[in-house]
């Protein structure tokens, strides 16, 4: 990294965090402290949203998974604006008229103090854990290509993101939100740009589209129905749709954003802005990864990108078989890149299918090559992860983009780290206190801002802790980061019971999502079902269940009236 | 703005119409270049 690069670098985060501190001052109370005193306007509702949502890892593996295996990836997005309409007009209301701090009180105003417990709890305990991952995985990306320690890393972004969201709370955390969203969006538009302007000479982007998409990375949306494909257009629109009613309506790191808005109409506004944006902002994304892949094409990359599995096969006894391998690989892309530039060239007098044909031949070659490759690596390093998709586009950024660029994507990546974690020990420390504390010491005399505050500082404690630790754990990380979808299905069941099935009542709710949660996690351990497809089966489960247990306990007579 | 000037119906239809839209010129633009 030059010296222009560390200054936009450091300029950029003290910015943001010199910001949110003088955003920092004035808290009275824990409405102010959580809720940002309720005069937030729709767009840093919206901003506040999207910068939560988007973690530095999605910045990281979106465009990676595009070079990888297309732009499908962007019918995961599809449900979302639905959900923004469905919450918009059920949740938004019903929790602004309650004036509640978090998404759980409402469960003990409608059903019964053991059900709110449950649902904070799995709130505590999945986004407790996920938030190490937040800011593990991007600091691991970025300490192997870099050379970085990655506790250093995770020190320097868990520590700038806990001093303004400690010291400020919500009004701190969405106001630095706005300007790192201002910083990503200029990091990612600005390195979209240097990969079309460094394009091999003659060849412009439709060029590069065209032989991306005969190489199939423009496969956007497909019709086809399958419950085990991920990425397809029904999983996409009724999973994510289910994943982000839950994530959505249910998770405090994100219902804390919308609590925040001055009225119903400001946070429906937000909500809905990011129903509008989402979607084209993950096909830009996406396209920046077909970009990058397209570039890829004509000047060949590494055999791997991530090079820790590299180094380790170069200095072991693989070594002879690795540099084979790197050498046939070399002819390949090379082939493969003449036969490209002939296709783009060809291509502009007409059809051109004996290039395309000859396009896809060597590309499959040289996917036979990397197979090789990859296959001595995981010989190499029985443990490593064969998957380099992590890595792709950081690695274009670092070896492609000139001073500067560097700078202003890795200050975008540091930026999308922080905003992630601060909304989610903000959103840990508002559950800790209004959940717990308030719960269990009733009139205890300790300001709550305060009580507020120390509780932040211990989950992001907690969380710099666990990503330290998390490079220990192996495997489980990614069970970790699955955690989300094992419970959000159930606790968005709860909700809907809640708003829907006005005769249901606590007890019925409680056991219904216990049960419901034992299915999920048997289908999880013993069938081949995609993970989308549990937020729905988790949160249909519910509502059967709590009819079922409420019809066989014949007291729905004694319910009390709904919300 | 506080939403009773705002008719909310048309504003869900829109955020719905743009979602079918983003989907029609999604699959365009993968065919166009595919």
């Amino acid at each position: 990294m030059s010296r222009l690069d560390w200054a936009v670098l450091a300029g950029c985060l003290a910015f943001v965090v010199l910001f949110g501190l003088w955003k920092s001052r004035g808290h009275r109370d824990a409405e102010s402290y959580i809720l940002s005193g309720r005069d937030a306007r729709w767009f840093t509702i919206c901003l506040s949203i999207m910068a939560t949502q988007a973690s530095a890892i999605t910045f990281l593996s979106t465009p990676g998974q595009a070079y990888a295996d297309g732009m499908r990836f962007v019918q995961f997005y599809l449900g979302l604006p639905l959900a923004m309409v469905v919450l918009s007009v059920t949740f938004v209301p019903l929790f602004h008229r309650l004036k509640v701090f978090t998404a759980y009180e409402f469960l003990e105003e409608r059903f019964d103090a053991k059900t709110r417990t449950l649902a904070a709890g799995l709130f505590l305990l999945q986004r407790g854990l996920a938030v190490g991952l937040t800011i593990y995985a991007p600091a691991l990306v970025l300490s192997v290509l870099l050379g970085w320690d990655i506790r250093v890393n995770l020190a320097i972004v868990g520590s700038l993101a806990m001093v303004y969201t400690v010291a400020g709370g919500t009004r701190a955390v969405s106001w630095a939100q706005s300007w790192q969203m201002l910083i990503i969006t200029c990091g990612m538009v600005t390195a979209g740009w240097m990969v079309v302007h460094r394009l091999p000479q003659g060849l412009g982007v439709r060029d590069a589209l065209h032989v991306a998409g005969s190489l199939g990375r423009l496969n956007t949306i497909d019709f086809s129905f399958d419950i085990t494909n991920r990425y397809n257009l029904w999983s996409g629109l009724i999973g994510g749709f289910f994943l982000s009613l839950s994530y959505f309506g249910t998770d405090q790191s994100q219902v804390q954003r919308y609590l925040s808005g001055s009225s119903v109409a400001q946070s429906r506004m937000g909500l809905l802005a990011n129903g509008l944006l989402k979607v084209p902002m993950q096909f830009l994304i996406l396209l920046l990864g077909v970009l990058v892949f397209a570039a890829c094409q004509f000047s060949p990359p590494p055999v791997f990108f991530n090079p820790a599995p590299v180094k380790a096969a170069l200095e072991g006894p693989q070594a002879p078989e690795y540099r084979r391998v790197e050498a046939e690989w070399e002819r390949a892309a090379g082939d493969r890149a003449a036969k490209a530039r002939a296709f783009a060239e060809a291509r502009r007098n007409g059809p051109a299918e004996a290039e395309r044909s000859a396009l896809l031949d060597a590309d499959r070659r040289a996917a036979e090559v990397r197979k090789e490759g990859v296959a001595v690596l995981k010989k190499a390093s029985p443990g490593s992860n064969p998957s380099d998709v992590n890595y792709v586009f950081l690695w274009y950024v670092l070896n492609a983009l000139p001073a500067g660029v560097v700078g202003l994507v890795l200050a975008a990546e540091f930026s999308a780290s922080m905003s992630s974690m601060s909304a989610e020990i903000n959103a840990l420390g508002a559950t800790t206190l209004v959940d717990l504390w308030r719960r269990w010491r009733k009139g205890s005399t300790v300001s709550e801002v305060t009580v507020s505050r120390v509780a932040t500082l211990a989950w992001g404690l907690f969380a710099v802790g666990f990503a330290e630790y998390a490079s220990r754990l192996g495997s489980l990380v990614e069970a970790v980061n699955l955690l989300g979808s094992l419970f959000y299905g159930t606790i968005l069941g709860i909700f809907l019971v809640a708003f829907y099935f006005k005769r249901v009542r606590g007890g019925s709710a409680f056991w219904a999502a216990l049960g419901a949660e034992g299915v999920v996690l048997a289908c999880f351990i013993l069938t081949p079902i995609s993970f989308l497809w549990y937020n729905v089966i988790g949160c249909l489960l519910v509502i059967a269940f709590s009819l079922l247990i409420q019809a066989l306990t014949r007291d729905i007579d004694k319910a009390p009236a709904g919300a | 703005m506080t939403g009773r000037d705002i008719r909310w119906g048309r504003v869900y239809v829109l955020v719905l119409l743009n979602l079918v839209l983003c989907v029609v010129l999604m699959r365009a633009f993968g065919r166009i270049f595919s």
